[in-house]
């Protein structure tokens, strides 16, 4: 197991001992907050890369496709990412209300589920994006060398390229799975 | 935005995504016992790979033979009943066409025959765990969906329904068509480990919303 997972399955670990603190019916607000925020990333992705590269680059007179211009894309997806997942810790997100009515061990396992699944989706988004803009200026800061990837994570990473960005990807379709998710979630609710 | 490598069907992995919700959603009214016994049937499809259906079919169409004998001669009607079910299965047979769309919805409707008998036995079992049984009621929405989504926009490939007298040879040849069937709409949908971590997300989601009161 290289660096870079045992980085990850750390942020996970970390997800699931806020979920445990915070409680799964809280988790889950977390839970649609990252989903819309990917969807939005994903959405923009094009459209930044197009602005950064056309209008920015040119203007600080540097290489469309340096490697200034790929951190500069990754700062402003990870700055978003962040704020947004930030924004709904501190009551500024979606709340499903209510109480948890699960009890025992059910409710102890829901709430390690779901912070497992807030934090896969986070670390999944995070790596996608360091993937997606080569992992700028990672090697110069001597923080990581993407050849020493063990092949498990090398898996990991063909598998966030070939299918989330198809499933978090700008297909319209996407934003009726959202909307079809949240009225499931307010049906359920009410 | 670029993909390396072939991206999945964008609209089987949407609908794929529904089958999950719908499924893991009756999970929870069904429970764990009763979806763990669907999950059993459902891998001894997958595993025996359609023979057994194809032997059960056969002994069927034997014993409508059989009843039409013993009917002929004291029951006009019912002679005429099982005398047409036969005379339209030996076509299909005469045929021999692997084309044959009287096949395909021959074995087609058997699979989902099945497939309904399994969840009415299952229906027999106690509702209990229902969390557990959103879990697994999404995995086996997950099977079924690998198995039959595909056939919705693509054309299933079609085996050739082999009837009694015919030799083992044939039969082995139908029985390696259903599975390169099978192997096919697999091969579509993918058992890739990243759908089962979809499938275990959402079965999670679906339950901790169940769970609020």
């Amino acid at each position: 197991m290289s660096s870079i997972e045992v980085v990850w399955f750390v942020v996970v670990f970390v997800f699931v001992l806020v979920a445990l603190a915070r409680g799964y019916h809280r988790e889950l607000g977390t839970t649609i907050i990252i989903l819309l925020a990917a969807f939005i990333m994903f959405a923009l992705t094009e459209k930044v890369d197009h602005f950064v590269s056309t209008t920015m680059a040119p203007y600080f007179r540097v290489d469309a496709k340096s490697e200034t211009v790929e951190a500069i894309e990754l700062l402003f997806f990870l700055t978003f990412f962040l704020v947004t997942l930030m924004g709904n810790y501190i009551g500024f997100g979606i709340s499903a209300g209510g109480v948890p009515t699960a009890k025992g061990i059910n409710r102890f396992f829901l709430n390690v589920a779901v912070g497992a699944v807030n934090g896969i989706l986070t670390v999944s988004v995070v790596w996608f994006y360091f993937d997606y803009y080569h992992y700028p200026y990672t090697k110069q800061a001597r923080l990581f060398f993407p050849e020493t990837m063990s092949g498990f994570a090398r898996s990991i990473v063909h598998a966030l390229s070939t299918h989330l960005d198809v499933l978090l990807g700008t297909d319209v379709t996407y934003v009726g799975v959202v909307a079809a998710l949240l009225l499931l979630f307010i049906v359920i609710r009410k | 935005m670029n993909t390396i490598g072939a991206p999945p069907d964008v609209q089987a992995s949407i609908t794929l995504l529904f089958f999950l919700l719908l499924f893991g959603w009756w999970g929870i009214h069904r429970g764990f016992i009763r979806e763990l016994v669907v999950f059993v049937g459902l891998i001894f499809l997958r595993v025996d790979q359609g023979h057994i259906l194809i032997s059960l079919f056969n002994w069927f169409r034997f014993t409508l033979q059989l009843a039409a004998l013993l009917f002929r001669n004291r029951h006009k009607g019912a002679s005429a009943v099982f005398g047409n079910a036969s005379n339209v299965y030996k076509a299909t047979v005469a045929s021999g066409s692997a084309n044959n769309a009287e096949t395909t919805t021959v074995l087609l409707g058997l699979l989902l025959a099945t497939i309904v008998l399994i969840y009415v036995v299952s229906g027999l079992f106690k509702r209990k765990l229902p969390g557990f049984g959103a879990l697994l009621g999404a995995l086996n929405g997950y099977l079924l969906g690998s198995w039959l989504l595909p056939a919705l926009p693509h054309a299933l490939p079609t085996p050739q329904v082999i009837s009694g007298g015919v030799s083992d040879a044939a039969n082995n040849q139908a029985g390696q068509l259903l599975a390169q069937g099978l192997s096919k709409t697999q091969s579509i949908l993918g058992l890739d480990p990243f759908y089962l971590i979809v499938v275990v997300c959402v079965a999670v989601v679906i339950w901790a919303m169940r769970e609020i009161g």
